[in-house]
């Protein structure tokens, strides 16, 4: 087993050498995951380091030669020149894949796409399904929406409600026994839902904002120490929602269908056809064993008393 | 170094105990897509995160596989009802005929052979069954290059599975130097479980997979190329060993062939012999840089490349086509919806 250590107990210098160096591997979950930046000390200090302090503080980290990873994603310039003048950044995960460079200053960015490409495309060993997860001590509920649709708003208010943190981005299921597994990262919020998320998680929560991204403006909630702290702990799932926001919307919420859940979910998982049969089972376990519902609502207040509602038996 | 990473790689030595050299192998491996058919080896072998990535590498491969078997029976059902029965080619071959080959290889396109008189034919049952010409190659000047030039017709792309086939009518271009006789091959090809496509014999899949690494092909994976040669002669059984170099020479492969066992006493300590194995000076350096990974690797590579195909084609249309398509980008596809 390698020596890792909290980001917060490595210093300044022997972060950005191991960056540099190939060496700084990310503990979490159940992924070992290199990262490498090619840039030169002040790049990586100035829009690299302060993201990774933000959002990672807590969580662990090994800096020696020889540590096996998953996957390796690598931060560098498009081209020689990018690495100079008005320089750009792309996430490297290593294979061919077009991502659009952007100007260095969005390095936190670049890194949470490159692994969020890389989980999503690189691992196999879990059914990847594009959603959060939050969990509280009698399960895990699953967060299933289209870009946009209001996951991320809806995971971090569920977050404030009490809820463990275990994936923004991804749900990870471990075929072998359908739990979901922790992979508690930064929950990426757009646009209106940055100021959303402040108004009831605080200030201190979220990171700077990145404005003008292609994605519009991008800010980070960061995942609390307790999450991070029980990234090892599994959840059974309990409860699956596909939520819409809709802006004065009434309050609604549907039973799904078990076979609409799955046909619903299927096109969500960025690795089903690969994992083949052992990606079927998880599906029809989903379906089959937990409850789906659809949400829609106007705020977030009337998406918590939603879910609420559904946790108590109050909607069929 | 990377004599002994291919020999660690299909388990003629020990993995390294040291962790930085067994990094690295595992990066070169990944490099050379070849960690796929490390993990068959060694999947009882390891532990921790390196049971976790060779368990990764073979799920990933699995299903390669599942598709390429899915994709021979589109390709047959497409066909039925014609009077055309496709010779499964190179990744495909293997995998269906599940050779040590095939084990944990990385495949993604399929490759099958017809005669020159039945392609416009097998074209005409494929597009009914929703392939067309793939959008990087529709155009006049790559469609008049493949008509000229090649042995294959421009890729085909199935519009709702997204998958590439490469319909061939010969092995190499018409003006190619070393041009395998795919007529005999074809005559001696066996036909697959189910009676409705072939393969070549075991013997022909080596002198093809030969040709295709040191004559037509970039060598851009070496260790990939080496590994593939190792296995399907490992495939042999002694009799078809013996029979190797008069077929190589009948069939007009006995070059590559050479080549190729001069590669694999080489690089795995085959034992065969020496009057079997021969290789060209400048080849031989350009194999020798490009497999060690020294530092004269592009030089190499870059000979390789001007060479294969330098093999294929006039120089004086050659140098033409290199100058145009160094020129023209091609343009990317969109960026996944789940980034966004």
């Amino acid at each position: 087993m390698p020596d890792y250590y909290p980001l917060s107990e490595i210093s300044d210098r022997h972060i950005i050498d191991s960056l540099t160096a190939d060496r700084l591997s990310m503990h979490l979950g159940p992924f070992v995951i290199g990262l490498q930046a090619r840039y030169n000390q002040h790049s990586i200090k100035t829009h690299i380091l302060p993201h990774l302090r933000r959002c990672y503080k807590t969580v662990n980290f090994s800096t020696q030669a020889g540590v096996l990873t998953d996957s390796q994603v690598s931060l560098r310039a498009p081209n020689i020149l990018r690495q100079f003048i008005r320089p750009q950044i792309i996430p490297d995960p290593g294979f061919e894949f077009p991502a659009l460079p952007l100007p260095l200053h969005m390095a936190p960015l670049a890194l949470e796409m490159g692994l969020n490409l890389t989980i999503a495309l690189q691992m196999f060993r879990f059914l990847i399904i594009h959603g959060g997860v939050v969990a509280g001590d009698d399960g895990g509920i699953i967060i299933s929406a289209e870009s946009g649709g209001g996951k991320s708003s809806l995971t971090a208010a569920l977050m404030q409600q009490g809820y463990r943190l275990l994936s923004d981005e991804f749900t990870i299921i471990d075929p072998e026994t359908c739990e979901l597994v922790a992979y508690p990262r930064p929950v990426s919020l757009k646009n209106e839902s940055i100021d959303a998320v402040k108004s009831f998680a605080g200030e201190h929560t979220i990171s700077p904002v990145l404005t003008n991204t292609p994605k519009g403006s991008i800010a980070y909630r960061y995942a609390r120490p307790s999450d991070i702290d029980q990234h090892q702990i599994r959840a059974k799932p309990k409860l699956i929602i596909f939520p819409t926001f809709k802006s004065k919307a009434l309050p609604k919420a549907k039973l799904v269908e078990s076979a609409d859940a799955i046909v619903r979910l299927i096109p969500s998982s960025t690795n089903y056809q690969a994992l083949g049969e052992a990606g079927y089972k998880v599906m029809m376990h989903l379906g089959t064993h937990i409850k789906a519902y659809e949400i829609t609502y106007g705020s977030t207040e009337a998406s918590l008393q939603l879910i609420h509602d559904i946790l108590a038996g109050q909607i069929e | 170094m990377n004599q002994q990473y291919l020999q660690m790689i299909v388990g003629l030595k020990p993995l390294p105990s040291e962790p930085a050299a067994l990094k690295s192998l595992i990066e070169y491996a990944k490099k050379q897509h070849v960690l796929g058919q490390m993990a068959h080896v060694w999947r009882d072998k390891g532990s921790g995160k390196l049971e976790e990535i060779f368990a990764n590498a073979i799920i990933q491969t699995a299903a390669d596989h599942r598709q390429m078997i899915y994709e021979r029976n589109r390709v047959e059902v497409a066909l039925q009802g014609s009077d055309i029965t496709p010779i499964i080619l190179k990744g495909g071959a293997y995998v269906n005929l599940e050779l040590r080959a095939s084990m944990g290889r990385r495949v993604s396109d399929l490759d099958i052979l017809v005669p020159y008189n039945r392609i416009k034919t097998t074209a005409k049952y494929l597009e009914k069954a929703g392939w067309e010409t793939d959008a990087s190659v529709n155009n006049n000047y790559d469609k008049a290059f493949y008509r000229k030039w090649s042995h294959e017709l421009p890729p085909m792309r199935h519009k709702s599975r997204g998958t590439i086939l490469d319909i061939h009518h010969r092995l190499e271009s018409h003006a190619a130097k070393i041009s395998l006789n795919h007529e005999k091959m074809m005559a001696d090809a066996s036909m697959l479980d189910g009676g409705r496509s072939k393969t070549f014999t075991a013997i022909d899949l080596f002198i093809h997979s030969a040709s295709h690494a040191f004559s037509d092909g970039e060598f851009a994976t070496p260790a990939r190329s080496l590994i593939e040669l190792y296995y399907l002669y490992q495939n042999l059984n002694p009799e078809q060993r013996r029979a190797l170099i008069s077929r190589a020479i009948d069939v007009g492969g006995l070059y590559p062939v050479q080549i190729s066992l001069w590669a694999l006493a080489r690089y795995f300590g085959l034992e065969c012999l020496k009057s079997d194995q021969k290789v060209g000076l400048l080849v031989g350096f350009a194999i020798r840089v490009v497999v060690d990974d020294s530092r004269l690797k592009n030089l190499g590579l870059f000979m390789l490349y001007v060479r294969g195909h330098y093999m294929r084609m006039p120089l004086k249309y050659l140098i033409p086509h290199f100058v145009r398509k160094l020129f023209i980008r091609q343009k990317k596809p969109h960026v996944l919806e789940f980034l966004k």
